[in-house]
């Protein structure tokens, strides 16, 4: 197996030496105050983080879904800042190490590939961030979470944390008291940015915790498509990243987010996604989930105004070791609101896939409609494949609908593309990507790319 | 141990949903349990009623008050023309256990009345080598709380079929664990109301290999009545081979009516074909304005469409049940 992890993660496992400025480990008021005092923050967002830090104390773990109980906070480092100047705005200026990792990641050349902007996040500072003149000249915002909260205090403060609320649950709640770095996009009213924009978080040093936040605003009839990728190199022991993306769409707005998560396989991934979509706007979400031990990850989406639309694609691929517990969340609020859904999951050596949705339709929500489709392939006898949705419809005028299979590569598949000349593994692979293009077809063609990639190498044991 | 330690089930609108605070009270524990005996068209053996430990408050009132119980036994290679019908003569409380073994290459219709109120009920039946088996029951009004629970063995064929109509509170929950190989089950659920809550769960799980589940399950709300109808299809590791399906679908009639819809799969196997579907949603308007556009009333029209809706699982009941 550890052959395979070679194989698979070596563009992401490498570690650079660890040069980073961390505090201790582990997490008290104290830690926090420092955090707040680093970043020179206002005195409110000190306020904020000690109020999430009373409820993270608070809250209980959560007693379902995937098994948290080897999760030690106490050994997280809950802040690192790395040895380099806070938002380079050349590539240059990244000090070397650090250049090389991402250089590994291929960050710049996506850049040249003509993607609008790009942020870089290593460990809990942006160390890069660019965005195109143009962009800039129509009033377009994309920085540094931290640098927003400095340069524009109003619209973080109207929106932070209002989408998801420290309330939530435990890691929402340790999320608003330790978060650092991210991205804050903005979008005016009727701009529409055509290229992707792009963000790339990576997790460097050992029990690490990421806790980057995403602020997304996309005023009315604007337009962005936003990508994100995550990865961590590979270390014996867990870290842990619990961001946090909100999205508030606002009328006849559109917006996308796409994000490839492959960290490290002793991640613990605890995010938190939601979106808040008023009146005609719509929203889209692209998730893929590869890495991590653990995930735990239901992007969510409230339909509250009129006629607002949702789109979810996801695929979670869950490996050795891992448990991928993912699902969708959708609330309809509104009237004539309609939303799809369309998982695709992929176990294997005893890996786990979880799909764990909700489609609540609120009294009201005349119209409304909501179709959720899941498929599960399963490549061995090992694995595990779980499919638990709820439907709870509270509005009698509104249509629902869930359907879901599971199956396993078909021998008759493979021996047809065998009998054409194609080896075992080829295809399989190629049923693989049969299986899954829906989705990657989607996602801009570097991503696409990636994706795929990364699933042929996860599947290139997979040998019957 | 006292029967009111234990947790009570989690029922989502509370076990008053329709009862008032007094009847509550009236039902557990119960005045006076009704423990005239259950009444069995056709003669047959008896057989020893199983121990059970209960999970829940009442399902261990269910214990604690259990007033009657009937024992059956099928004999080997027994096969009846018409169904068996077993008739609960109670009037007011029943709190009663029906226990059926069939023996190998049997095959046997069940068919359960009552009139009973509240009836608390549970039904565990052991499936042998290649028998048959169908217990249908069908519920109006009142109370009722149901668990059922079937083995079967190599070959065996279980068949449930369920019916629950303008009960205030009904809980249900089916299990049917397909141990043998080449084993299979059905499960046929419809509910029907206007007020009331409707918690209906059937739970099939694959163990043995080429084994093969269905179930579906079909419920009409009207006025307020409430649903929550979950369902389970569980393939445990060396089920290889397996067939799971499974269909819950749900018409909402009328503002206030409300459902949630909980469909399940646990899958531990590659080597099998599993697929779940579920619904919720009114009468379809452009069904309505067919019939309608052909001359058929509004109410008439309706009608056809929920009996259309409902035939599907209706149609593979005993005629007793339909």
């Amino acid at each position: 197996m550890s052959e395979v992890l070679t194989i698979n993660r070596d563009k992401y496992d490498v570690a650079a030496p660890d040069t980073s400025v961390k505090l201790p480990e582990g997490l008290s008021e104290d830690i926090i105050r420092k955090i707040s005092k680093d970043k020179n923050e206002p005195a409110w967002m000190l306020q904020h983080r000690l109020h999430c830090f009373k409820l993270f104390q608070k809250f209980a773990m959560p007693t379902w879904g995937p098994d948290l109980s080897k999760l030690d906070l106490n050994k997280i480092t809950f802040y690192a800042k790395p040895d380099a100047k806070p938002n380079s705005r050349s590539w240059d200026d990244v000090p070397e190490d650090i250049k090389k990792t991402f250089d590994r990641l291929g960050i710049p050349e996506a850049e040249r590939n003509s993607l609008a902007g790009v942020g870089a996040q290593y460990e809990s500072q942006v160390v890069y961030h660019k965005l195109k003149k143009e962009l800039e000249d129509q009033g377009v915002i994309f920085l540094d979470m931290d640098v927003a909260l400095h340069k524009h205090p109003k619209l973080v403060k109207e929106h932070f944390m209002k989408c998801v609320p420290p309330s939530l649950h435990k890691f929402a709640a340790l999320h608003g008291a330790v978060w650092s770095g991210g991205t804050f996009l903005y979008i005016p009213k009727g701009v529409k940015v055509e290229a992707p924009l792009q963000a790339y978080f990576r997790m460097n040093a050992a029990r690490m915790g990421q806790f980057e936040h995403t602020l997304i605003i996309v005023e009315e009839g604007a337009q962005v498509h936003y990508l994100e990728g995550c990865s961590a190199p590979v270390y014996e022991e867990a870290s842990l990243h619990a961001g946090c993306v909100e999205v508030f769409v606002k009328a006849g707005a559109r917006a996308r987010y796409s994000s490839v998560e492959n960290w490290s396989k002793n991640t613990y991934n605890l995010n938190t996604k939601r979106a808040i979509v008023d009146e005609n706007a719509i929203m889209e979400w692209v998730n893929g989930n590869l890495g991590s031990g653990i995930t735990m990850l239901y992007p969510c989406t409230v339909l509250k105004g009129d006629n607002s639309k949702c789109e979810n694609l996801g695929i979670a691929f869950a490996n050795k070791d891992q448990n991928q517990d993912t699902g969708m969340k959708i609330y309809h609020l509104g009237k004539n609101t309609k939303s799809t859904i369309v998982s695709k999951s992929i176990s294997k050596e005893g890996g786990i896939t979880s799909y764990r949705g909700l489609i609540k339709i609120a009294p009201g929500a005349k119209n409304a409609k909501a179709n959720v489709q899941c498929d599960a392939l399963m490549a061995d006898n090992k694995s595990q494949s779980i499919t638990l949705p709820h439907m709870e419809i509270l509005e009698p005028q509104s249509e629902t609908e869930h359907e879901a299979t599971v199956s396993r590569i078909q021998d008759d598949q493979v021996y047809y593309l065998m009998s054409r000349g194609l080896s075992k593994q080829h295809a399989t692979q190629l049923i693989v990507s049969g299986f899954i293009e829906p989705i990657v077809k989607n996602l801009p063609v570097e991503y696409a790319v990636e994706l795929n990639r990364l699933i042929e190498m996860e599947m290139e044991d997979t040998l019957g | 141990m006292s029967w009111q330690t234990l947790p009570m089930p989690n029922l989502k609108y509370g076990i008053t949903v329709r009862l008032k605070a007094e009847e509550a009270d009236f039902m557990l524990p119960p005045k006076k349990v009704d423990t005239t005996p259950f009444t069995v068209s056709q003669e047959l053996p008896t057989s020893t009623l199983p121990k059970t430990t209960p999970q829940d408050r009442l399902e261990a009132a269910h214990q604690e008050f259990l007033g009657k119980t009937l024992t059956i036994t099928v004999p080997e290679n027994f096969t009846n023309e018409k169904p068996i019908i077993i008739t609960n003569h109670a009037n007011g409380a029943s709190f009663d256990h029906i226990h059926i073994v069939a023996q190998p290459h049997s095959k046997t219709v069940f068919v359960e009345e009552s009139g009973a109120n509240p009836r608390f009920t549970k039904v565990t039946i052991e499936v042998k080598e290649n028998a048959d088996i169908t217990f249908g029951s069908k519920h109006q009004g009142g109370v009722l709380w149901a668990k059922r629970e079937a083995t079967v063995h190599k070959g065996g064929n279980m068949r449930w079929c369920d019916v629950i109509k303008d009960t205030e509170l009904a809980y249900s929950r089916t299990k049917t664990i397909l141990q043998g190989d080449h084993s299979q089950t059905s499960y046929a659920g419809v509910f029907v109301g206007e007020h009331g809550q409707y918690d209906i769960d059937a739970v099939n799980e694959h163990v043995g290999k080429n084994t093969k589940s269905d179930l579906v399950s079909k419920g009409v709300l009207e006025g307020t009545a409430k649903a929550i109808n979950q369902g389970t299809i569980t393939i445990q590791e060396n089920a290889s081979g397996s067939d799971g399906y499974q269909k819950e679908d749900i018409l909402l009639l009328s503002e206030g009516a409300e459902a949630d819809a909980i469909p399940k799969l646990f899958i531990r196997n590659h080597d099998v074909k599993c697929s779940h579907g579920a619904s919720v949603a009114p009468v379809n308007p452009q069904h309505l304005y067919y019939l309608q556009s052909r001359g058929v009333g509004e109410r008439k029209a309706k009608d056809l469409i929920i009996q259309g809706f409902l035939n599907t699982a209706l149609q593979t009941m005993p005629k007793e049940l339909q």
